[in-house]
């Protein structure tokens, strides 16, 4: 595999990571929003 | 009822619902059968970064905004438009018309979520072990009467999960289907590294060839891919974006939504273009690659018929997620514009799918009617006059200020209102406009 595609591939997983870390982020502030609420009715 | 409060819809129970929703509305077909191509024909890496930069410079803005709109109006597409022209029945007749154009997809594209249903059945028998799959395909084109079939159980199966609603229908159904298309797509990447060339396929689908940044083609390419795949412009965002709740991140959850969208695309075509170069398949694009190529490629390698029921699953649950959003989107606008029950929403606009559905079935030139009427035409005038609605009309600072910086970490500065007025929209008109001609 040529240099150029790896290049291409490490893009690739850059979109993917990319990807990751914004649905882990939207998750942990649905739950830190969940955390709220309970120790407000609470 | 059009004086319906926000808080009595049935709105999106969890953020992870609500991002899977949203994907599957705009992970489709094109994910699968388009993306990949254009990818290989605009020279693999350098389109990929051409289609970053625009996912986002110009769609992931336009989503923002269309999304921000819904959600602050909390309705469908007439309420909005009505809004936006102070008048109510430019509302019914611009936010109408084209939430009934974009139901229209409806018509040739559940036909086409059976065949590959079909083929997931052809895939556990492993009927192309006897029969070579063009011959497959063509006989079952020419038996209508078994489209016919699956065509009605499909469009049931989308009623169904409309009429159940946004958090016990289309949410719940989304959960597990979108994730599903990540993981059966990844499965086969996996898979396909044992077989003897990948690294060929890899070349093929993803070289870059600098040369071609400097290409126009190349860029209205990018843009009018991202535009399409997403989704932006025609109502769809804008009506899942209605149901979200008021804490929800706007901007947060466009870009999470454009960045899954793609990956989806790029999953798929890491499974499937490939594995066909590896084994000396022509890939090509459309139903042709999905339904002819791809049994050709699980007739060559072991485990085939498992992998291809795996594949035609991941298909099937991108088809089917983008089906509902088709028919969410007319029940949610009339259901908030004309005061319809949803039971009346979808009993009427499944009866228009069901009309309209099985005589294309059986006349392709109708067939090809709908394909361009609704699929082609209606959704780039459609699209274009969303943007040109949400941005010039109703104005974007409003929405920015009003409704998207309250529940964003992120707040959006002035420099938004101008990038979307006199870039992004532009720009979209411009490759609208290209696509029509």
């Amino acid at each position: 595999m040529s240099i150029q595609t790896i290049f291409s591939l490490t893009v690739v997983l850059g979109i993917f990571v990319i990807t990751g870390v914004l649905l882990a982020i939207s998750l942990k502030k649905e739950k830190k929003e969940e955390s709220e609420v309970t120790s407000i009715s609470e | 009822m059009s004086n319906k409060t926000i808080e009595e819809r049935d709105n999106f129970r969890s953020r992870f619902g609500a991002l899977m929703a949203i994907t599957g509305m705009a992970i489709g077909l094109g994910n699968v059968w388009r993306f990949p191509y254009v990818l290989g024909e605009y020279g693999g890496g350098t389109f990929l970064i051409a289609y970053i930069i625009v996912l986002l410079a110009i769609v992931i803005p336009l989503a923002i905004v269309e999304m921000g709109i819904g959600k602050g109006i909390g309705k469908g597409n007439i309420d909005v438009y009505a809004d936006a022209f102070k008048s109510k029945t430019a509302g019914k007749a611009i936010g109408g018309t084209a939430a009934v154009l974009y139901t229209g997809m409806n018509f040739f594209f559940i036909t086409i979520i059976g065949i590959s249903v079909y083929y997931m059945y052809v895939s556990l028998v492993g009927l192309w072990n006897n029969t070579p799959p063009q011959e497959i395909y063509d006989s079952l084109m020419a038996n209508k009467a078994l489209l016919v079939v699956l065509f009605s159980i499909l469009c049931a199966m989308v009623s169904y999960t409309v009429y159940k609603g946004i958090g016990k229908g289309v949410e719940s159904a989304s959960k597990f289907m979108v994730p599903g298309i990540f993981l059966f797509f990844g499965i086969i990447i996996v898979y396909s590294w044992t077989i003897d060339g990948i690294a060929g396929g890899y070349e093929f689908l993803l070289a870059p060839e600098w040369g071609k940044l400097a290409s126009l083609d190349l860029w209205i390419a990018a843009i009018g891919q991202a535009l399409f795949s997403v989704g932006v412009g025609p109502g769809c965002i804008l009506v899942y974006g209605s149901h979200l709740k008021k804490t929800d991140d706007v901007s947060l959850n466009a870009v999470t939504i454009s960045f899954l969208d793609t990956s989806a695309a790029l999953i798929a075509g890491l499974a499937i273009i490939p594995p066909c170069i590896a084994l000396g398949l022509d890939p090509g694009s459309g139903a042709q690659l999905i339904f002819v190529v791809l049994p050709s490629l699980f007739s060559m390698i072991p485990g085939g018929q498992i992998l291809g029921f795996l594949v035609f699953t991941a298909i099937f649950f991108a088809g089917i997620t983008s089906a509902v959003a088709q028919l969410e989107v007319p029940v949610t606008t009339f259901s908030d514009g004309l005061g319809w029950s949803r039971k009346k929403s979808v009993t009427v606009f499944t009866i228009l799918t069901v009309v309209c559905s099985i005589p294309a079935i059986y006349n392709e030139a109708l067939l090809k009617i709908f394909s361009d009427v609704a699929g082609n035409y209606g959704f780039i005038i459609t699209a274009g006059l969303g943007a040109i609605t949400y941005v010039w009309i109703y104005g974007v600072r409003k929405i920015r200020e009003d409704f998207i910086n309250p529940s964003s970490d992120i707040k959006l500065a002035p420099w938004f209102d101008v990038l979307v007025k006199f870039v992004v929209t532009p720009i979209m008109i411009f490759i609208l406009i290209n696509a029509i001609i």
